[in-house]
């Protein structure tokens, strides 16, 4: 089941909502006109997503489920092979991500938005890769 | 002066310029000139700036069918590549004034139209600290677009 959260606002992305950045628009994008960590590579591939989160301490883990002492976030790829979109897990173990330019939305797992979109080109796709970071107790 | 400026459009040069000029005069014309005045000058220019209705017509349907389908999407290659937002970077010059319009009435949440402000004009006016913040790459075009006497 999907929830919303939030009005529906261009201030940020999914990429920027899964690293707790609600002033910025994050991508990768050729014209250089977006946010992108300094020092990433500037580029439409998982690893370059992957370097994007690890320059905030996450790195690649195994598993979906709930680790205490741990926060998550997933990549998603769309048919084209390139990243998508991204979600945090909340605590309870679902899911929460900003959907492009519209709302803030919750859900159980991350498949419920696998296919949200006018076509499948728009698509986000399926979960590419799973991150980690430990947290504060 | 009606030679003139039939000399100067045969010269084939921008319209708008000569409703800058015609602004100017009426300007100079009117020096306690009223909102009324003003608002009518600036519809005048607007015009000029977007004359062919056939234009905002293709431009506007675009605009819809690109929002639509691209309003979930996170990625720039999703957002920019679609064949509408390609088609309006493909009206080039023309396709400014219509822009610049939609980003000014979008002030609380502006569209994705930095990639093809960049393309059309070639310009980048965003400081690199304001990448990503749509609002204030918003502001900055904008203020590009008035210097550049874009209405």
């Amino acid at each position: 089941m999907i929830v919303y959260r939030s009005p529906a606002t261009t201030a940020y992305n999914c990429i920027a909502w899964a690293a707790e950045d609600t002033r910025r628009w994050w991508w990768p994008d050729a014209m250089d006109q977006y946010y992108w960590p300094p020092g990433v590579t500037r580029e439409e591939t998982v690893e370059a997503f992957i370097a994007a989160y690890g320059s905030l301490g996450y790195t690649p883990c195994a598993t979906l489920d709930q680790e205490d002492g741990y926060q998550k976030i997933v990549v998603y790829v769309g048919c084209a092979g390139k990243p998508t979109h991204a979600a945090k897990q909340i605590p309870g173990g679902r899911w929460s991500g900003k959907l492009g330019s519209a709302e803030d939305v919750e859900h159980d797992t991350p498949e419920d938005v696998s296919a949200l979109g006018t076509e499948p080109q728009f698509h986000y796709g399926a979960v590419a890769a799973i991150l980690r970071r430990k947290v504060a107790r | 002066m009606a030679d003139t400026e039939n000399r100067v459009l045969n010269m084939n040069i921008d319209r708008s310029l000569l409703a800058r000029l015609d602004r100017y005069r009426f300007k100079r014309m009117f020096p306690s000139r009223t909102k009324a005045i003003e608002a009518l000058l600036d519809a005048a220019l607007s015009a000029e700036q977007s004359e062919d209705p056939a234009v905002e017509y293709r431009f506007l349907a675009l605009a819809r069918r690109w929002h639509d389908d691209t309003r979930l999407a996170s990625s720039l290659s999703m957002i920019a590549m679609h064949p509408a937002y390609q088609e309006m970077i493909g009206m080039g010059e023309q396709a400014l004034p219509l822009i610049f319009r939609e980003l000014a009435a979008e002030r609380e949440n502006p569209g994705h139209w930095f990639w093809a402000l960049r393309a059309i004009t070639g310009a980048d006016p965003v400081p690199a600290e304001l990448k990503g913040m749509i609002r204030e790459m918003a502001g900055s075009w904008l203020n590009w677009a008035r210097e550049k006497g874009y209405r």
